[in-house]
């Protein structure tokens, strides 16, 4: 054995420490094929499948949408047929007949009374209230009551007989001349309907007060149109990609709420809070700003040793880093939205997020190699596990970059917000950087307070 | 200036930067110590220089964590083994196929032991087992522990001493069979 500890081992170190096949030329282009590496393309991938499943749920909502709204006219016009067939709406029917009435039987008379003007008793007939009476007699005959009264056998009164969403339309079509004279015999001859149910008549006087005082009381309400937005609170969920340089993407999930105030038409400020988790793996590519933060606890021991027992060690190195962050994150984003539109069915938005932690956790793996003085070389895997509360806040840690594409719901929005936030400064106390890409999904609540 | 003018310390600094002409610079510093490393354990010229060049990658992407004061040659040479060993494990079965054809015993040496050339020596040891070759190497080359080498090939430590023996006892059975000597 005297051979090879004395002899063949010192040979094979000398041997090969000097070796040297004169290539390195060669295996530098070689390397250069390797490194450095391009662009990891696993994000790409990843991005283009969130958005086309953001686009099939915004196909799907849309469908959705589009059903609901057709249902909803549906129900619409049944809902406005409904009450015709009823007496109990006749005052609301009254009034929209009567007011639409009001006006053409005014116009009309204005016309009539000029070709007329013998006809002084009409005149006064018409100006008097009674009018009332006179339509309500209209209306009873539209609600679909055949008229009883048997002196009425004008044609044109005749058609005013049918079911009243026939005579909407009907009634709307004929001249409001004859109209005059339709009503106008029913006047003359209501000795009939009119005059054998008192109690119709006086209801219908009495009634037809109350439903003026309720049409001017309503529509106001009716004509009222929606006031402008000033504010809004939304409530959101998002997933998204933490990334770094070309290590691997992680993929993260986080909620929250945020409220936009009005700025100008088009300009709103945003701002609001939300929990979000937040996973990174530096493997690949470390920031200079975390290996610096990080304190590996047995290289720090070997050194210590080192520096207390100097003969004991000679050299002390780690190699093979990989860190791995979790944050719970309180995230607080601050942005301005731009909609370029009139329409205000998209925006652009960009601001700042500023962090605090509700739990911070760090995970880092590397060899540890000590040289001692007799050449030998001992490596050792460490792995350690950093944990922390709640701990500091740091202000502006990325900036926000994002579209959002508005759907209506109501007085209500639902959207769809791709972003990407680039890492402008340091998170947590281990000071990690962090590029964010990810899709939120907003509901928003719209308030319309002045 | 030029490759020789530069310190270690001061390329090594240099390249922290991620400046490509310094890493250049420093690959070529160290391909031949690096190719040396890499063949006692892969013996393949092609294997071993990739084997290297994954090292390298590993070093520049890494050198910012490595300290001024600490000696940079026993760090790289840890890169380097991990990652030939790692390379091995990858293609263990491709070089076991490879194996039972180039195991010949090797029989054209230099008559001394000082005379060895890198190509005896590997030709001496490839007349080991793939064990006894790598316990040999970490062990008495590259300054492994068996307990650190028992961890690494993921055998007792005390196989790790046999092996050792073993692989000495071959060695000095292979240099009185083919009468290298020291001159």
């Amino acid at each position: 054995m005297k051979d090879i500890d004395e002899e063949l081992v010192p040979q094979i170190k000398a041997v090969f420490e000097n070796f040297d096949d004169e290539q390195s030329e060669n295996g530098w282009a070689k390397l250069r094929e390797k490194y450095p590496e391009k662009p990891n393309k696993k994000l790409p991938i990843w991005w283009v499948s969130i958005a086309a499943a953001a686009v099939l749920v915004a196909i799907g909502f849309l469908l959705t949408l589009d059903k609901t709204a057709q249902k909803s006219e549906n129900g619409q016009q049944l809902v406005k047929q409904q009450p015709i067939s009823k007496p109990k709406t006749d005052s609301i029917i009254n009034q929209e007949i009567i007011s639409k009435k009001d006006e053409e039987l005014k116009s009309a008379k204005n016309s009539f009374n000029k070709k007329n003007n013998g006809q002084e008793r009409e005149k006064s007939i018409i100006k008097k209230p009674i009018i009332a009476d006179v339509k309500k007699e209209t209306v009873i005959a539209k609600v679909g009551q055949p008229i009883k009264n048997e002196s009425v056998t004008n044609p044109k009164v005749a058609v005013i007989q049918n079911p009243i969403n026939q005579n909407a339309v009907v009634a709307n079509k004929v001249d409001t001349a004859q109209k005059i004279n339709t009503q106008n015999q029913v006047i003359a001859n209501n000795n009939g309907a009119v005059v054998k149910d008192p109690i119709i008549v006086k209801k219908t006087t009495d009634q037809f007060l109350i439903d003026q005082s309720k049409i001017l009381a309503q529509k106001p309400k009716e004509k009222q149109k929606p006031k402008e937005t000033k504010s809004s609170i939304e409530v959101f969920s998002g997933t998204f990609l933490n990334y770094y340089a070309d290590n691997a993407a992680k993929l993260n999930a986080g909620f929250g709420v945020n409220a936009n105030v009005k700025l100008t038409k088009s300009l709103f400020v945003s701002f609001g809070a939300g929990v979000s988790q937040n996973k990174i793996e530096y493997q690949k590519s470390i920031p200079t700003e975390v290996s610096r933060s990080m304190s590996y606890s047995a290289l720090d021991a070997a050194n210590a040793a080192t520096n207390n027992n100097p003969g004991a060690t000679n050299s002390t190195s780690i190699s093979d880093i990989s860190i791995n962050a979790q944050l719970l994150n309180f995230d607080i984003p601050v942005s301005l939205k731009f909609y370029p539109t009139k329409k205000q069915n998209f925006y652009i938005s960009t601001g700042i997020n500023s962090n605090t932690y509700l739990s911070q956790k760090y995970t880092y793996g590397y060899n540890l190699s000590n040289k001692n003085v007799l050449g030998i070389t001992q490596t050792a895997k460490q792995e350690e596990t950093e944990k922390s509360a709640v701990n500091g806040f740091d202000f502006a840690t990325s900036a926000i970059f994002a579209i959002g594409i508005n759907q209506n719901i109501g007085k209500n929005s639902f959207t769809f917000e791709p972003y990407f936030k680039p890492a402008i400064g340091n998170m947590g106390e281990k000071n990690l950087r962090i590029n964010t890409v990810g899709l939120n999904l907003k509901f928003n609540f719209t308030s319309n307070k002045k | 200036m030029l490759n020789t003018q530069i310190p270690d310390n001061e390329l090594i600094n240099r390249c922290k930067n991620g400046d490509i002409h310094y890493q250049e610079m420093l690959y070529k510093r160290f391909y031949g110590y690096a190719l040396g490393v890499c063949l006692r354990y892969l013996f393949n010229r092609e294997d071993a220089l990739e084997a290297v060049n994954d090292s390298f990658i590993k070093v520049f992407k890494a050198i910012n964590t490595v300290q001024e004061d600490k000696s940079f040659k026993a760090w790289f040479r840890k890169v380097l083994v991990n990652t030939a060993l790692d390379y091995k494990r990858k293609n263990m079965r491709f070089s076991q196929a490879i194996e039972m054809v180039d195991t010949e015993p090797q029989t054209t040496y230099s008559s001394a032991i000082d005379n060895l050339s890198a190509k005896d020596i590997l030709a001496l040891m490839k007349n080991l087992n793939e064990t006894q070759h790598l316990v040999f190497n970490l062990y008495e080359v590259d300054g492994y522990s068996h307990k650190e080498i028992g961890e690494m090939l993921n055998i007792p430590e005390s196989s790790s001493r046999t092996y050792l023996t073993r692989a000495k006892q071959a060695l000095q059975s292979l240099l009185v069979t083919h009468s290298i000597y020291k001159r």
